[in-house]
């Protein structure tokens, strides 16, 4: 017979191990779990389909993969990018800007370690390519590329007034 | 016909539509969510994982608060409550809405 609070149980401990939900925080993703469930089985479904549609719904795949996947943590480490990123309205968040300090230093120091000016051009194109394609991991819009480069710039300007 | 709004829209809207929502009253995640769901006939469903985020960087900024009460089944949840910083910034954000709103309409007819 499903048990529905030793499932709900299990699933948030999933979560929480793969830190997707701080432990701190998980009784608040509980209610909420709880609260799908609640709406659905009071419209008539039995507790555990109401359960398996509750916890797809919430979207965490990678709390049904084993601990040791690797394509888990890979996911895993999207998602809370992604969540970063879609759940800070700031321009300024410390990822983006992080994000823009590393490969500025990154092209800093190529353009200053490579003396040949054309490879130095080479270099800097691949770069570039390799900032851009970043956000295919992060938000793939160059409306992103615009926003770190805003950032980097505030960053600057902020540390030379 | 509604129209899907863009993630961006849905992004920058999502604090002063929270902080409208708790203005009425305290209320917790999964309501808040129901809240804006119903008023914006579905238009707008926001994910617990855009939420949740939402919520506690508010908490950071002191313009909500959390504290834990019962649901009716007697689970534990947290509630959430509006502070003075928090009707301030909602107050600013309706204001700068307001203003995009009007310059957008003023374009309209041209």
């Amino acid at each position: 017979m499903f048990d529905l609070d030793n499932a709900v149980e299990n699933w948030c401990n999933k979560v929480v191990s793969h830190n997707i939900w701080d432990a701190d925080k998980v009784d608040e993703l509980k209610d909420h779990l709880y609260c799908i469930i609640e709406q659905d089985v009071n419209s008539g479904t039995n507790e555990q389909l109401a359960f398996e549609k509750a916890t797809s719904e919430l979207g965490y795949p990678e709390a049904e993969m084993g601990a040791s996947s690797g394509r888990a943590k890979i996911i895993q480490r999207i998602c809370r990018v992604i969540n970063k990123i879609e759940g800070n309205s700031s321009s300024d968040s410390p990822l983006v800007l992080g994000h823009a300090i590393i490969w500025a230093s990154v092209m800093l120091a190529m353009a200053l370690v490579v003396d040949d000016k054309d490879t130095n051009g080479a270099v800097l194109m691949i770069l570039t390519l390799g900032w851009f394609a970043s956000f295919m991991t992060l938000d793939g819009t160059k409306a992103s590329a615009k926003k770190e480069w805003a950032c980097l710039k505030r960053f600057v300007e902020r540390k030379m007034s | 016909m509604a129209s899907i709004i863009a993630k961006d829209l849905v992004a920058a809207s999502a604090t002063p539509l929270i902080l409208s929502i708790l203005k009425n009253g305290d209320s917790y995640g999964y309501e808040i969510i129901q809240q804006v769901k119903e008023h914006s006939n579905g238009l707008l469903e926001w994910a617990d994982g855009m939420l949740y985020p939402i919520l506690h960087r508010m908490e950071k900024n002191d313009f909500i608060e959390s504290y834990w009460g019962k649901a009716d089944t007697g689970r534990k949840r947290k509630y959430y409550t509006l502070q003075d910083e928090g009707r301030k910034e909602l107050i600013k954000m309706q204001e700068q809405w307001h203003q995009l709103y009007t310059l957008l309409m003023s374009f309209k007819g041209e």
